[in-house]
C-alpha cells in the first residue's frame, strides 16, 4: 500500500500539471490545447500565433511551472528543516527568510525601485538566515532551540523593518508591497520560470543527494555524533542550500505560508518517515499540491484568489484528518 | 430717560448675542460607516487626512490646522500652493492609513476628516474626545455629496456649488460629444491598479468616470472596488484602451515589452496610457474624465486644447494654474 502510494505522489506532479493546462478563464477547447503543446514540442500542427497558444504558452505554461518549483523548493525546504530540527512546528521562513525577503521587497518598491525586486528580495532574505546562524552560534556551535530562537528574532526584526518602510512610503507604494507580500503567481512568465528553475535546482538538487544523512541527523546530535557525523558542517550545508531555494522561490511569487510545514507531514503519514523517500515525495507532492492550489485559485471564481488562502484552507482540513488517523506513527515514534 | 436708555443698551446687547449664536449652528453628519456625528459648524479648526484637495478648491486654509503627510508628499497641487505661501503650510499629522494620535491631539482639531481605511483609527480618536467623520466615496454621487459635506461642515456651500458646477462643466463637455457615439462603437476600457492584473470594477469613482468618458467596463461585472484577476481574463476581455492608475509602479512600457499581453488589442495599438497622479477624491477627478474621455474618442475632441481646458479649470477651482502645479507633478 505504501508503495501504490509513494508511485501515486511521486507521479501527481504530471498528471496536475496536465489537468492544470486545460483549466482557465480563457477557454481553449482540449483539443486546441493539445494540438498547441504538440506543435510547440514537435511543430506539427501548424498553427501561427495565434491568441490561444499564448494563453497555453506564454501564459498558462509558465505559471504552472512556476508554481511546482516554488511548491518543491518550499516543502524540500520544510522537509529538510524539520529532520533538522526534528521539530514538527519547523517551516521553511522559520530562520527569517519569508521577513528578509519581506523587507527586501519593500525597501526596493519604497525607496529603491531602480533595483531588481527578485534580486533584493533573494539578498535580504539571505542575509536574515545568515544573521539568524550567526546570533545562534556560541563558541562555534550552533544549537538547535538558540538557532530557531534567533531565527524568530530575526523575522520579528525585519517584520518590523518592512512595517517601518510601510510607514514611510507612499500610500501608492504601500499597496504594491502588499500586494507582493500576498503571494501571487499572476504574474509568472518564462523569465521568472528560468530563474525559478535554476534557483531551486541548485538548492533542491543537493538536499535530494544527501537526503540520507537527514535520517542520521533526525535521530539526535549525540547519536549523530556517535555515528562520525560533522553536525555543524551538515546542518550548515542543508541549510544554506534550503534558505537558497526558498529565497530564489520567494524572491520571485511573494510570501505562500503553509506549504512548507503541511506537505511533508501529509507525505510523512502516508509514507513513512525515512527521509530516503520522504524528501523526493515531498518534492514532489510540494510541487503537485502548488499546481492544484494555484490552479483553483485561478479558476474557481472569475478573479484570482490569493494562493495562500487556498493552501490554508485546502490543507489545513486534509492535514487535521491525517492527524487523527496517523498520530504519532507519522512523526517515526 | 436714564431707564430708557439701560432698556436700549440692553436690547442691542441681546441682539448682538443673538446674532453671535445664529451665526453658528449644531448639525448632526451621517459619515460613511453610518457614525451620526454632531458638529457646531462652521469648523474652525479641522484637520484633514485624505481630502486635502479640497483645502484650495474651498477656501479652507484658515480652518485647516494639520494634513497627513500624503498632501506634503504626493499632491504636486498642495506642494505648489504651500511653497509659494509657505504661512499656509500646514502640520503633519503621520500618513493617511496611520495617523498619529498624538500629532492630531496636539493640534486639538474641533474635527478630523479621514477616510475609512482603518475604522479603528477612527473609533481611537473617538476615544480621546476627538471628533471624527470618515469619508470613503464609491461613486461620483458619493464625491459630490462628501464634498458638499465639505461645504456644510466650513461654511462654503456657496463655493461648493460654484467648484461642482466646474466640475460639471468638464463632465458635459464630454458628455454631449460622446453621447452621439453609438452604442455599438463604444471602446472597451479597463483601468489597472497597484498591479497589472489589479482592475477597476464597479465600485468607486474610477468606473463613473470611464462611463462618463463613454467607455465600457468589462470588469464593471466585480462589485467591488479593485480585484485581482488573471491574465487570461484580461486577454478574454481583450480591451481596446487600457489606462493605468497615476501612482502604479510600472507604465505603458510594461505592457508593451511583455509579450504575455501582445494578443490584446489595446497593447497591439499602442492604447495603453498611465494617468496622471491626481487624486481621484478631488474636483480633479473631471480633468482627469477629460483627459480619459480624449484618450477613448479622440475624433471627436479634436478642436479640444486640454491644457487651456485644464489651466482655466484649475484657475477658477484651485486659483493656481495648471502649468504651475505641473512642475511639482512631472505630468
Amino acid at each position: 500500500m505504501k508503495g501504490f502510494r509513494s508511485i501515486l505522489i511521486f507521479i501527481s506532479p504530471v498528471f496536475i500539471t496536465w489537468a492544470s493546462l486545460f483549466l482557465g478563464a480563457y477557454g481553449v477547447t482540449p483539443t486546441m490545447v493539445i494540438k498547441i503543446l504538440l506543435n510547440e514540442t514537435l511543430h506539427i500542427f501548424d498553427i501561427g500565433d495565434i491568441p490561444e497558444k499564448a494563453i497555453i504558452i506564454d501564459i498558462r505554461l509558465p505559471r504552472v511551472i512556476l508554481a511546482g518549483l516554488v511548491g518543491a523548493a518550499l516543502s524540500s525546504a520544510g522537509v529538510t528543516l524539520q529532520g533538522i530540527f526534528r521539530n514538527p512546528l519547523v517551516d521553511p521562513f522559520i530562520l527569517g527568510i519569508s521577513a528578509g525577503a519581506a523587507f527586501g521587497c519593500a525597501i526596493t518598491i519604497g525607496f529603491l525601485s531602480f533595483l531588481p525586486l527578485q534580486i533584493t528580495a533573494f539578498v535580504f532574505a539571505t542575509v536574515a538566515v545568515m544573521v539568524a546562524y550567526g546570533v545562534a552560534r556560541t563558541q562555534g556551535e550552533v544549537s538547535r532551540l538558540p538557532l530557531i530562537l534567533s531565527g524568530v528574532i530575526v523575522s520579528a526584526f525585519f517584520t518590523a523593518m518592512v512595517s517601518i518602510v510601510k510607514f514611510l512610503v507612499d500610500p501608492h507604494k504601500l499597496q504594491s508591497i502588499v500586494y507582493w507580500l500576498m503571494g501571487s503567481f499572476s504574474l509568472a512568465d518564462w523569465r521568472a520560470v528560468k530563474i525559478a528553475g535554476a534557483g531551486v535546482l541548485a538548492g533542491v538538487v543537493p538536499i535530494f543527494l544527501m537526503r540520507w544523512r537527514l535520517n542520521v541527523m533526525s535521530m539526535g546530535e549525540e547519536e549523530a555524533k556517535a555515528l562520525g557525523v560533522n553536525i555543524r558542517r551538515e546542518r550548515l550545508l542543508f541549510i544554506g542550500f534550503s534558505t537558497f531555494a526558498v529565497a530564489v522561490a520567494t524572491s520571485l511569487c511573494g510570501i505562500i505560508g503553509w506549504v512548507g510545514l503541511m506537505v511533508p507531514h501529509l507525505v510523512r503519514m502516508l509514507t513513512g518517515p525515512d527521509h530516503k523517500s520522504l524528501v523526493p515525495l515531498s518534492i514532489a507532492a510540494g510541487a503537485a499540491f502548488m499546481i492544484a492550489a494555484d490552479t483553483v485559485s485561478r479558476t474557481l471564481t472569475t478573479f484570482d484568489i490569493p494562493v495562500g488562502i487556498i493552501t490554508a484552507l485546502t490543507g489545513a482540513p486534509f492535514f487535521i484528518y491525517l492527524m487523527k488517523r496517523g498520530g504519532k506513527e507519522a512523526w517515526g515514534k | 430717560m436714564v431707564y430708557r436708555a439701560y432698556i436700549k443698551v440692553l436690547i442691542i446687547l441681546i441682539t448682538l448675542v443673538m446674532v453671535g449664536v445664529a451665526s453658528a449652528s449644531t448639525i448632526t453628519i451621517t459619515d460613511k460607516l453610518g457614525r451620526k456625528v454632531s458638529l457646531n459648524v462652521p469648523v474652525k479648526r479641522a484637520v484633514v487626512v485624505i481630502s486635502y484637495e479640497l483645502i484650495p478648491a474651498l477656501n479652507l486654509w484658515s480652518q485647516v490646522s494639520g494634513v497627513s503627510r500624503w498632501a506634503e508628499e504626493n499632491c504636486g497641487l498642495y506642494k505648489a500652493i504651500v511653497t509659494d505661501n509657505k504661512n499656509l503650510r500646514k502640520p503633519l499629522v503621520g500618513t493617511g492609513s496611520d495617523v498619529n494620535v498624538e500629532a492630531v491631539m496636539k493640534l486639538n482639531p474641533d474635527l478630523v476628516i479621514t477616510w475609512t481605511y482603518n475604522p479603528d483609527t477612527i473609533k481611537f480618536l473617538e476615544e480621546k474626545g476627538i471628533k471624527v467623520i470618515g469619508m470613503y466615496p464609491e461613486s461620483l454621487v458619493e464625491l459630490y455629496k462628501d464634498m458638499r459635506m465639505h461645504g456644510i461642515i466650513f461654511g462654503k456651500e456657496k463655493r461648493v456649488e460654484e467648484v461642482i458646477r466646474e466640475m460639471e462643466r468638464v463632465f458635459k463637455l464630454i458628455t454631449e460629444r460622446v453621447s452621439k457615439i453609438p452604442v455599438e462603437r463604444r471602446k472597451k476600457v479597463i483601468h489597472l491598479g497597484g498591479a497589472p492584473t489589479r482592475v477597476s470594477g464597479a465600485l468607486g469613482v474610477t468606473n463613473d468616470i470611464i462611463k462618463i468618458a463613454g467607455g465600457v467596463n468589462p470588469a464593471e461585472t466585480f462589485i467591488q472596488r479593485h480585484i485581482d484577476v488573471s491574465l487570461e481574463k484580461i486577454v478574454q476581455w481583450n480591451p481596446d484602451l487600457i489606462f493605468i492608475w497615476g501612482s502604479a509602479g510600472y507604465d505603458e512600457s510594461w505592457l508593451y515589452n511583455n509579450s504575455q499581453w501582445r494578443f490584446i488589442k489595446a497593447v497591439q495599438t499602442k492604447q495603453v496610457y498611465k494617468l496622471p497622479k491626481w487624486s481621484t477624491w478631488s474636483p480633479r477627478l473631471a480633468p482627469i474624465a477629460l483627459y480619459m474621455a480624449m484618450k477613448i474618442y479622440p475624433e471627436v475632441f479634436r478642436d479640444i486644447n486640454f491644457e487651456k481646458v485644464i489651466d482655466d479649470f484649475y484657475k477658477k477651482v484651485f486659483g493656481i494654474s495648471y502649468y504651475k502645479v505641473r512642475q511639482y507633478e512631472g505630468f
